[in-house]
């Protein structure tokens, strides 16, 4: 089995994990054009209350989340994820972790995340990226900067004024 | 053994207290008024349950989730040769499709030792019996989208997989192929692609029964909501003779089967929308459900905080989609893609929006009305 790409580095039983549908549904089949992985972020839909990737899909224009989202539990193709049709988030609760869905550039110790669109594996995911731009919403604080990944803390929501 | 639900209640937080004391409670008996009736699975009595262990479940190198591999009957044929002929051969195979598991939760319900000390009822125990109903309401719901899924899979693949409508304007005009569902004549009669359900003719069970039976599969049972149930008590003379009508009349309808299927009620009109028949094969025809790990209980006493929380792991799988019909007793299409507007009140209500409460009493409205003074 590979390296998760989303590791926990605190304790898994405090958290409040929580199942949500997709708004599209294709996102949970192992082997669709984009199925999610974990470590990427979601975020709530507007009309329905399902979750979906914030941005354009393109790595290019990296929109910055503005709402909470939340990193998927959930490695690509399980089983429970795909005869339910629900993907586990973390939803409440604060905690360390790394993750390899990220983009590391400029990133150093004590430095704000965010989440946006960027190219993991080929593909665009939604991933963390320090940030620095009034507005967007913080998911994340660095503590460690590592080849390919981030360790970081999540103490809660709130944005970069 | 009875006794007082107070002294129920201060037994129960008193051994959740002591190490080795949370054990289950016998029932004190209640005196309380109930809500609503909580019922056990349909769904296990279309599909028995089977307990099943990990041994007999496969993994995956990816994640560390199970599923269980069932195998589907191989095809084959005769034929008739003359004595010099040779029959054709066949490199016999057989398909086989994987049944997920996943776990089926009950709320984490929470309350402190001291509040506990308000109720007369023996609360913890009718949560925790009422928990058990409540999940095998969610397996419900679970095998509802599974079987609606197979029959629409069915539908689809008739109508040259293009999402095709089916309702009765496409029936009457023979613009989409019947292959798993079909209309009642009430509603045919109607004549309106709308969500307004007509009372179950005996003709409708009769047109199911033959879907199946086309299929070289044999009908064997129903699930009807109460609703429609009750319109069995509607049928004339006509369908049903003197005898039965007179029954009827006086005592409703009693027996447990209509048209040779085996009648299996629900009052869960919440899950199985009124307007919808389903009807299936023997099990052995149509699928799986495996018990991974039975009902589980867990509670801790966390300072003055009580939490408890029941689970069970099972695995639903419907293998051979073509053992399950359908019977619409609306005009409207709740095809996926090709929807009629209204179509959700068709359709199992979300999680989210289970459990709705009946009663009034948190708005005030008991009789007669009187303040605490």
């Amino acid at each position: 089995m590979a390296t998760p790409y989303f590791e926990f580095k605190s304790d898994v039983a405090t958290l409040l994990r929580r199942d949500f549908a997709p708004v599209t549904a294709s996102d949970l089949q192992p082997n669709g054009s984009r199925p999610l992985v974990e470590g990427e972020y979601l975020e709530l839909d507007t009309t329905e209350f399902k979750v979906k990737r914030g941005g354009d899909n393109n790595a290019g224009t990296a929109n910055a989340a503005t709402v909470p989202s939340f990193p998927v539990w959930a490695e690509r193709g399980r089983y429970d994820v795909q005869g339910l049709g629900k993907v586990p988030v973390i939803y409440l609760g604060m905690y360390e972790a790394e993750s390899q869905i990220v983009d590391t550039t400029g990133a150093d110790e004590g430095d704000a995340l965010t989440v946006v669109d960027l190219t993991h594996g080929s593909l665009v995911r939604r991933g963390l990226k320090k940030t620095t731009t009034s507005g967007d919403m913080v998911v994340g604080w660095v503590v460690r900067v590592l080849t390919g990944k981030l360790r970081f803390i999540h103490t809660g929501f709130s944005k970069l004024p | 053994m009875s006794m007082p639900s107070q002294a129920f209640n201060d037994l129960f937080f008193n051994s959740v207290g002591s190490e080795g004391g949370r054990d289950k409670i016998a029932e004190a008996g209640g005196k309380y008024i109930r809500d609503r009736l909580r019922e056990v699975s349909f769904a296990r009595k279309i599909i028995p349950a089977e307990n099943i262990s990990r041994t007999e479940c496969q993994r995956s190198v990816n994640h560390d989730t199970l599923v269980k591999i069932v195998d589907i009957e191989p095809n084959s044929k005769a034929m008739a040769i003359t004595f010099r002929g040779s029959p054709t051969a066949r490199y016999i195979r057989a398909a086989r499709f994987e049944i997920p598991f996943f776990t089926i939760t009950s709320e984490k319900f929470e309350k402190t030792e001291q509040e506990l000390l308000a109720y007369e009822m023996p609360i913890t125990k009718i949560i925790e019996e009422n928990s058990v109903k409540d999940m095998q309401e969610i397996e419900d719901r679970q095998f509802l989208l599974f079987i609606e899924a197979a029959v629409q899979g069915m539908q689809l693949d008739a109508n040259s997989n293009v999402a095709t409508a089916y309702k009765v304007s496409t029936v009457l005009a023979s613009s989409v192929v019947a292959s798993s569902v079909v209309k009642g004549e009430g509603t045919l009669a109607a004549g309106a692609d709308d969500f307004t359900v007509y009372p179950i003719q005996k003709q409708d069970l009769i047109k199911v029964k033959q879907l199946m039976h086309r299929r070289r599969l044999k009908a064997v049972q129903i699930v009807i909501t109460e609703p429609d149930f009750d319109n069995f008590s509607s049928w004339t003379i006509q369908d049903v003779g003197m005898t039965i009508a007179g029954e009827t009349t006086v005592e409703g309808y009693k027996a447990n089967t209509v048209a040779g299927l085996k009648i299996i009620r629900t009052i869960k009109t919440d899950l199985l929308r009124e307007g919808n028949v389903y009807c299936f094969t023997a099990p052995e025809f149509l699928g799986r459900f495996y018990v991974l790990n039975q009902t589980k209980f867990y509670i801790d006493k966390i300072v003055n905080v009580i939490q408890w929380q029941s689970w069970e792991d099972i695995a639903i799988g419907i293998g051979n989609i073509a053992s399950i019909v359908k019977l619409e007793l609306f005009g409207g299409s709740v095809t996926p893609g090709a929807t009629t507007t209204g179509y959700a009140s068709l359709l199992p209500v979300e999680e989210e929006d289970l459990a709705a409460v009946n009663n009034k009493v948190d708005s005030g409205l008991t009789y007669p009305a009187v303040d605490q003074y």
